[in-house]
C-alpha cells in the first residue's frame, strides 16, 4: 500500500482494482468474523489546497511503514486523498504513534488542530469494526467513498489529459530559445491591465493605480504552446527578467499624457537597478509619483541587501513600492514592516474565509495594523464576499476580477 | 537609478561636509550643541523630499543669522549644529518638527523600545561620539554610492566579466548539467567544520558542513563561465548538485560522511524520491547526526512545502538549519514560527559599522532564540568572531575558523612533543 504513486495509480486503474473497492472487499470479508478488527479513518481530503499535493500525501503514507510491516494492518489511500488504515489486534497506543507523525506533518493546517476540549478532532476517526453499530456505519461511510471515487475517476481521466495539454516542463535546454522568441516576439498587443481600487465606505471607488502586464498564458500561446511554464520556479524567475525588459521597452516608447493615471509595474529587482529601467526613468519624468513599482517576495529574501538599495533609489525619485507576492500565511512567518514598502499585496484565498480561525484572522489584523492599513491592498478578489472579509478587517485598497467589473461600473458614472 | 549620481559624483555629499565641518568644529567646540533628529525612521509616504524640506525649513531663521549649520542627510536625517545660547529656540523647533509628523510611529511609538526621534549632544562632552558618528554616516553614504554605481556600470559589469568569466546563460546550464550527471565529484566534496570557540579562540568542532565546492566545479568543468551569474540559474544548479550529493551521502564509500555533519539541500529534493531513497538507506541513529540547511530563497517560493518538509525531516530525527541569512533577512524572518533548529547568519562587515542598533537587534534576536543555535558563517577574519562573541553567538564557521584548528592542532602537537621529551 505504500507503494510510491499509489494514490494516483488507484484513480487510473480500472475501477474493480481501486482502492475503494479492496476496502469494501475487505470489510465483507471481516463481517464474517470481526473479533479483533479496527479501522481508522484519516480525512486528508479536509486539508488546505496547498497541503494536498501528491507528494505530501505521498510522504504521509509512508509513515505508516513501521506499522504495516510488522503488524495485521493495511492502509488503503482513496481517491480523495483519504487513509484508511485497517487493523487487527494492534495496540491503540501504538497506531496512535504513527497516526501522530502523520498530524505532525500537517501540523499547520487547521485539519490537524487537537480541540482543547478533546471532543472533536477532525484529523481522524476511529471505528470499532467488531461493535455492529461502527460496522455499519463505517461501510456506509466506505460506500458512500466508493461511489464518490468513481466519479472522481472520470474527472481525474479529463484531469490527465489536461495535464498533458500543459506540455513540457521549462528545462536548461529549451529555455534558451524560448528566451530568444520572448526578446524578438511581438508583445505590446499583450499588455493587460488591472485597476487596483480604493473603495470608500459610501460606496465610492477612487482608482489608485492600473498594474500593466503581460499575461504569462498569452505568451506561452503565442510562442510554445507545447511547454509548461510553470513546472520550474527558478526557470520561470529566469524568463521574467526578459519579459521586464520588454514591458520597459514598451511602457517607454509610449507617450505619457501629462499628469498620466497612475500605473504599476511588477519587475525584478535585478531590472530596477539595470539601464532599461533608466531609460524608463527618462521618460517618467517628473511624474514617478504616478508609478507604482511591484517587486516579488522571493525577490526580496533572494537578496534583500540589493532591495534596499533599489527601495531607496526608487523612493528617492518619488516612486511608490509595492511587495508583491505574500499572503495570509507568509506574514506569520515574517515581518514586511522592516521592509518599508509604500504598499503590501496581499493574496485573498477563500481558505481565508472558511477558515473562521479567531488567531488567523487577529494574527492578520495585527500585521495590517503594523503596516498601516492604508499600506495593505488586497489582492487576487473575484467576489464580493472578499470585499466585504477585507473591509471588515480596515482594509480599503482591492485589486482583482470582482474588482476590474466594479471599476467599470464606477467609471460608467454609477454608484455602487 | 544612476542619473542623479552622476550628478552627485563630483560634488561633495553633505555627509562629507559634515565630516569636513565637525573635524573644523574641534576648535571652538565649547559653546557648541548638536542635534540629531531621525527622520530616516519615518514611514516611506512620511519622508517624502517636500516632507524633509519643511523639516528643515524650520531652521532657516537660525540658519540665516549664523547662529547654527545645519545638514540634510541621503538617509533624510537632520543634524543641526548650533551656539549654546540658542538651545530654547532650537528645542521649540523640533518640537515643531515633532508635531509635523505627530501621526508617524516614530513620533507615537517613542519610548516604548523604540529609537528616539532626536538625539541631542554637546559638542564639547560628546565630541568623540558625534565624530565617530558622523565617520559612519559618511562611510555608509559612500558605500552606498559605490555599490549602486557599481550596479549599473557597464565597465564594472565587464570587470566582473574579466575577472569571474563569462555569466552563465541556459545552454550553458543545459550542457553543465548534463556532464554533472556522468562525472565524479566526489574530488570536489570540501568539508568545512562549525565549531565553538571560546574567550582564548581556541575552537571546539560541532559539526562540519559537506558541499560540492562551486569554485573547483568551474575550474575542472567549466573554466571561465562565472556560474553565479544568475541567481535562478545558479539555483537551477543546485538542485542537481542536490541529488549528486545525496547519492553519494548514500554510497558511503565515496566520501566518508564522519560525526555530525550537515549539507545543502533544496526542499524541492527533500519531497522528491531521491531524497526517499536516501533516506530509506541510512539507519535511524545516523539522521539525529544530520543538519539539513535550507536556503532562505526557497522558502517564500512555497512556503506549504517548506513547512512540510521541515515537519518532514524533524519528525524523521534530522535537525534543519537555515542558510545564508543576511542581517536584514534575520531580522524579518521570524525564526522561531519558521521552527528551524538552526540558522547561519552571514559575516559581513556591515555588522560593526551598523554601530549600537545593530549590535543591540542582534543580541535581542540571539537572546529570544534561546535554544535555537545560530552559526556566524564565513569568518574569514578575527573581527568576525569577535564581533559574533559580543552579540552571545557561540558557533562559527569560514576561513577564520579553519585557521584556528590548524593553529590548535600544531599547539596540540607541540604539547604532545613537549611532554614526551619531560617523560625521556
Amino acid at each position: 500500500m505504500a507503494e510510491w504513486g499509489s494514490t494516483s495509480t488507484s484513480t487510473t486503474a480500472g475501477f474493480s482494482n481501486s482502492e475503494e473497492s479492496l476496502l469494501l472487499d475487505r470489510l465483507k470479508r471481516i463481517e464474517s468474523n470481526p473479533a479483533g478488527y479496527f479501522a481508522v479513518h484519516i480525512h486528508l481530503s479536509g486539508l488546505r489546497a496547498n497541503n494536498k499535493q501528491p507528494h505530501f500525501i505521498q510522504i504521509a503514507v509512508r509513515t505508516f511503514d513501521p506499522l504495516l510491516e510488522s503488524n495485521d494492518a493495511t492502509l488503503f489511500s482513496l481517491t480523495n486523498l483519504d487513509l484508511v488504515l485497517v487493523c487487527r489486534n494492534i495496540a491503540v497506543d501504538d497506531v496512535d504513534q504513527v497516526v501522530d507523525r502523520a498530524r505532525a506533518l500537517f501540523s499547520e493546517d487547521p485539519l490537524a488542530e487537537i480541540d482543547d476540549s478533546g471532543f472533536e478532532d477532525n484529523f481522524i476517526t476511529w471505528y470499532d469494526l467488531s461493535s455492529t453499530e461502527d460496522f455499519a456505519t463505517f461501510f456506509s461511510i466506505s460506500a458512500g467513498l466508493s461511489l464518490e471515487a468513481e466519479r472522481a475517476a472520470e474527472e481525474a481521466a479529463r484531469a490527465s489529459a489536461r495535464q498533458q495539454a500543459k506540455g513540457e516542463p521549462l528545462a536548461p535546454s529549451n529555455l534558451s530559445e524560448l528566451n530568444k522568441k520572448l526578446m524578438s516576439m511581438r508583445i505590446a498587443d499583450l499588455i493587460q491591465q488591472q485597476t487596483c481600487l480604493l473603495v470608500r465606505s459610501g460606496g465610492d471607488g477612487e482608482v489608485v493605480f492600473r498594474e500593466h502586464f503581460i499575461s504569462m498564458g498569452k505568451i506561452r500561446e503565442r510562442i510554445a504552446p507545447d511547454t509548461d511554464f510553470f513546472a520550474n520556479p527558478w526557470l520561470f524567475q529566469y524568463l521574467t527578467e526578459s519579459l521586464d525588459r520588454r514591458l520597459l521597452g514598451v511602457l517607454s516608447e509610449r507617450e505619457f499624457e501629462d499628469p498620466f493615471e497612475p500605473i504599476s509595474i511588477n519587475l525584478n529587482i535585478s531590472t530596477v537597478l539595470s539601464r532599461d529601467f533608466q531609460r524608463f526613468h527618462r521618460v517618467v519624468g517628473e511624474n514617478s509619483e504616478r508609478v507604482v513599482i511591484e517587486m516579488q517576495v522571493i525577490d526580496v529574501f533572494a537578496d534583500p541587501k540589493s532591495f534596499g538599495y533599489a527601495r531607496d533609489s526608487l523612493q528617492e525619485r518619488g516612486y511608490r513600492v509595492l511587495i508583491d507576492g505574500l499572503d495570509p500565511q507568509s506574514l506569520q512567518f515574517f515581518d514586511p514592516t522592516i521592509l518599508r514598502s509604500d504598499f503590501l499585496k496581499i493574496s485573498w484565498s477563500s481558505a481565508l474565509q472558511d477558515d473562521g480561525s479567531d488567531d488567523r484572522e487577529s494574527e492578520i489584523r495585527n500585521v495590517i495594523a503594523s503596516v498601516g492599513k492604508n499600506s495593505v491592498i488586497l489582492a487576487r478578489v473575484d467576489t464580493e464576499k472578499a470585499v466585504k472579509w477585507g473591509l471588515a478587517l480596515g482594509i480599503s485598497r482591492f485589486q482583482g476580477f470582482f474588482i476590474d467589473r466594479l471599476a467599470e461600473v464606477i467609471g460608467s458614472g454609477k454608484r455602487l | 537609478m544612476a542619473l542623479a549620481v552622476e550628478n552627485q559624483r563630483n560634488l561633495p555629499s553633505q555627509e562629507n561636509l559634515l565630516l569636513d565641518y565637525i573635524h573644523r568644529l574641534e576648535s571652538h567646540k565649547q559653546d557648541r550643541k548638536v542635534v540629531h533628529i531621525h527622520l530616516s525612521g519615518l514611514r516611506p509616504f512620511n519622508r517624502r523630499d517636500q516632507h524633509i524640506r519643511t523639516a528643515a525649513g524650520n531652521f532657516d531663521p537660525l540658519v540665516s543669522e549664523l547662529h547654527g549649520q545645519i545638514f540634510t542627510l541621503k538617509n533624510s536625517d537632520i543634524i543641526f549644529v548650533f551656539k549654546k545660547e540658542f538651545l530654547p529656540e532650537t528645542e521649540t523647533i523640533v518640537q515643531k518638527i515633532r508635531f509635523l509628523f505627530s501621526d508617524d510611529p516614530l513620533v507615537t511609538d517613542e519610548g516604548e523600545n523604540r529609537p528616539s526621534f532626536a538625539t541631542w549632544y554637546d559638542a564639547d562632552a560628546d565630541f568623540d561620539t558625534i565624530l565617530g558618528l558622523v565617520q559612519n554616516l559618511a562611510q555608509a553614504e559612500q558605500k552606498r554610492q559605490s555599490v549602486v554605481r557599481a550596479r549599473m556600470d557597464a565597465r564594472a559589469a565587464l570587470k566582473a566579466k574579466q575577472e569571474q568569466g563569462e555569466p552563465m546563460n541556459p545552454d550553458v546550464l543545459a550542457r553543465l548539467e548534463a556532464a554533472l550527471v556522468r562525472a565524479d565529484l566526489s574530488n570536489l566534496v570540501r568539508r568545512q567544520f562549525i565549531c565553538s570557540v571560546d574567550s582564548k579562540m581556541i575552537p571546539t568542532q560541532e559539526f562540519s558542513e559537506l558541499f560540492i565546492s562551486i569554485k573547483d566545479l568551474r575550474e575542472t568543468i567549466l573554466p571561465g563561465v562565472n556560474v553565479t551569474a544568475n541567481r535562478w540559474l545558479f539555483q537551477h544548479l543546485t538542485e542537481t548538485l542536490d541529488r549528486r550529493m545525496l547519492s553519494m551521502l548514500t554510497k558511503t564509500d565515496s566520501i566518508s560522511i564522519s560525526g555530525e555533519i550537515s549539507f545543502n539541500v533544496n526542499i524541492a529534493t527533500i519531497l522528491s524520491k531521491e531524497f526517499q531513497t536516501f533516506d530509506d538507506n541510512i539507519s535511524a541513529s545516523r539522521r539525529g547526526s544530520m543538519i539539513i540547511e535550507l536556503q532562505k530563497e526557497d522558502l517564500f517560493i512555497n512556503l506549504a512545502s517548506y513547512l512540510f518538509a521541515r515537519e518532514f525531516l524533524q519528525e524523521k530525527g534530522y535537525r534543519v538549519l537555515l542558510d545564508g541569512l543576511s542581517l536584514e533577512a534575520i531580522q524579518m524572518i521570524n525564526l522561531d514560527r519558521l521552527g528551524v533548529d538552526m540558522c547561519k547568519l552571514v559575516w559581513h562587515p556591515d555588522l560593526v559599522d551598523g554601530g549600537d542598533a545593530v549590535h543591540e537587534s542582534l543580541s535581542r534576536l540571539v537572546r529570544q532564540l534561546d535554544t535555537r543555535t545560530v552559526v556566524m558563517c564565513r569568518c574569514d577574519n578575527r573581527e568576525a568572531v569577535d564581533f559574533g562573541r559580543s552579540v552571545g553567538i557561540t558557533h562559527y564557521q569560514g576561513r577564520y575558523v579553519e585557521n584556528l584548528i590548524a593553529e590548535d592542532g600544531r599547539r596540540r602537537e607541540l604539547l604532545r612533543l613537549k611532554r614526551r621529551i619531560e617523560r625521556n
